[in-house]
């Protein structure tokens, strides 16, 4: 029998519905889960355990009288510390950060509080969000359940833990880059960035998403549901969309799909076999199901990821310029070496320049995927890292070498989602990455739906290590 | 005083607030008429409107239409009800005669105004909710 922590949202919601669970004792197994796995995890900022507690007692009460505010209600939930929740402090993962609790909530936390959702608490991320690991000035280093010498990655580096560790179902992370996609492909999850806008957040900024990070493709899809909705602080959000994610998810067919491969990226780390492995896999297994396949080039050259490296260091050095050198020595010195090494040089040209590579590398995108249903490559250029290292090069000079399969859609605003599709022979877990049309997200959660289908056997969820001695 | 009230005319209180929700510009129309001498009137067109003027200031009243442009109202009042904030807003709906008795029983709206909307209904229904002073 499935533990109650491990429940996923659609199990849950029939559950409450039918009286045969409350969300009562399912937070309570959600805690006990939660103080089990954070000496080893370390994926929380932040557990609200007595509001939990009180808001599924609340819940439960929803339920009884027969008035739940939606499926989610009594649902279990973790947010992403940068996700404001009026209460808690934010401090964007830096040792320095602003420690007074935010006044409101986030429109993904309102939206989630909306739907009924309990919020366990706040999720752990690096220094400004800016590495693709799980250490952080603040929080430490939070490290993968899958084996606590590796990396989750980032920088949803606690949702990504989180969600493998069995935190409850529902988690949310941030992506300007790849910080979805990265710990969910190291984590074994399922994650989505939506299409830029489609999940309002506060503040906006250019290629920054939010989106669902949860063991199932239909569990995010819930989610979708709530988190969509309107909000008006977002200045760049897509109009409102009357979609029903989880109700659209089911019932894609392989069948005349016609999907692009990318296998190497040509810039950025040398991609490892076994995640071009992957990926060559799923897309055949699509072909075997029907779908047209056809293997593409790489659309991004060493020049575009460079332009977004360096669009990424300068704006990240005048933040860490406006510090006082005290201040300065208490981000992590990797963060703080990035984005100043180099970046004091730059001229308004050069950041223009770096600036019109960015908008190379979005319309390249968008054209790559513009004959296609989908398109299909590796989420990262490599399975797994170690936990103390701040990035795959560990080189602060080469910071985002890894990200060259996932930050080009940030830019183009495509959706884009990691599934894990197998495991490696060490029993680490390997994501493909599924890409879509601009603003079809469905599309992208009904391919990821018929993926998770279609896909090799998967490993039992990992437990933590008291519970294996 | 311009926009003097019996609130505002006897202890400067503030005026209230009533946000109007209809597509249906004839309903805009005679909702505003009928309630601006007495209560503040912001009007939107679509249910994703309303709730994102309703989150940025709590109305004391909604005159909600249920055939929107963008979403069905009787979503928008789900969305609107959900919200810890807005939950205790009286609703009233405006309903155009196509929607059965039940979709809006289980609405529980303050009142009921049927279209075509009449300027004497909505004042009726307004002083009704302000407790027979405005």
């Amino acid at each position: 029998m499935t533990p109650l922590y491990a429940l996923t949202a659609a199990e849950l919601a029939e559950a409450y519905a039918d009286r045969s669970l409350s969300p009562a004792e399912v937070v309570e197994a959600v805690l006990s889960r939660v103080e089990a796995w954070e000496p080893h995890a370390n994926a929380m900022y932040r557990v609200h355990g007595d509001a939990a507690r009180a808001a599924a007692a609340a819940s439960a009460a929803r339920w009884r009288e027969g008035r739940p505010l939606s499926p989610l209600d009594g649902v279990p939930i973790t947010l992403k510390e940068n996700l404001y929740t009026a209460g808690d402090p934010a401090p964007i993962g830096v040792a320095i950060g602003d420690l007074t609790p935010k006044t409101e909530d986030s429109p993904i936390a309102a939206r989630a509080g909306e739907a009924g959702c309990v919020l366990i608490g706040k999720t752990t991320m690096p220094d400004y969000g800016m590495l693709s690991s799980g250490r952080s000035s603040i929080h430490g280093t939070t490290r993968n359940p899958w084996n606590l010498e590796r990396n989750t990655a980032g920088s949803s580096s606690g949702a990504g833990a989180a969600a493998a560790a069995g935190y409850g179902p529902l988690h949310v992370g941030t992506d300007i880059g790849g910080s979805v996609r990265l710990p969910a492909h190291h984590c074994g999850l399922f994650g989505l960035k939506p299409s830029l806008g489609r999940v309002p957040i506060h503040p906006p900024f250019m290629g920054r998403a939010a989106g669902p990070m949860t063991r199932t493709v239909r569990d995010a899809a819930m989610l979708m549901n709530a988190i969509t909705r309107p909000d008006g602080r977002d200045h760049m959000n897509l109009p409102y969309d009357p979609v029903d994610y989880a109700a659209g998810l089911e019932g894609l067919s392989a069948r005349g799909l016609r999907i692009g491969l990318i296998r190497a990226m040509g810039a950025g780390l040398e991609p490892e076999p076994a995640v071009v492995d992957a990926a060559v896999a799923a897309a055949g297994a699509l072909q075997a199901a029907g779908a047209e396949v056809t293997e593409i080039p790489s659309f991004l050259t060493p020049d575009m990821l460079e332009g977004i490296c360096r669009f990424f260091e300068a704006r990240s050095y005048n933040d860490v310029m406006a510090l006082t050198e005290e201040q300065r020595g208490r981000i992590l010195p990797f963060v703080a070496e990035w984005c100043t090494w180099r970046a004091g040089t730059f001229s308004g040209a050069d950041v223009m320049a770096a600036y019109m590579q960015v908008v190379a590398m979005r319309e390249a995108a968008v054209q790559a995927v513009a004959g296609f249903d989908f398109v299909i490559s590796p989420v990262a250029p490599i399975v797994s890292y170690p936990a103390e290292a701040h990035s795959p090069s560990e080189d602060p000079h080469n910071a985002l070498a890894h990200i060259a399969y996932t930050v080009a859609y940030n830019f183009s605003e495509q959706p884009a989602a990691s599934v894990n599709w197998e495991f490696s022979a060490d029993g680490l877990p390997i994501g493909v990455q599924l890409i879509g049309q601009r603003f079809d997200d469905l599309g992208v959660m009904r391919l990821a739906r018929l993926v998770e289908q279609i896909r090799p056997a998967q490993k039992a969820w990992p437990e933590p290590p008291s519970r294996l001695r | 005083m311009e926009f003097r009230d019996d609130f505002g005319a006897t202890g400067g209180g503030l005026r209230r607030r009533a946000l109007v929700v209809a597509s249906d510009l004839v309903a805009q129309g005679v909702c505003r008429s009928a309630l601006e001498a007495a209560w503040d009137v912001e009007v939107v067109d679509s249910g994703v409107a309303a709730v994102i003027a309703a989150r940025q200031s709590v109305p004391a009243v909604i005159f909600m239409d249920l055939q929107l442009r963008d979403v069905p109202g009787g979503e928008a009042i789900g969305w609107l009800r959900s919200n810890p904030g807005l939950g205790a807003v009286p609703i009233v709906l405006i309903a155009g005669g196509s929607e059965d008795d039940a979709e809006i029983a289980a609405i529980h709206p303050a009142a009921l105004l049927r279209k075509p909307v009449s300027r004497g209904a909505v004042e009726r229904v307004a002083k009704g909710l302000d407790g027979g002073r405005a």
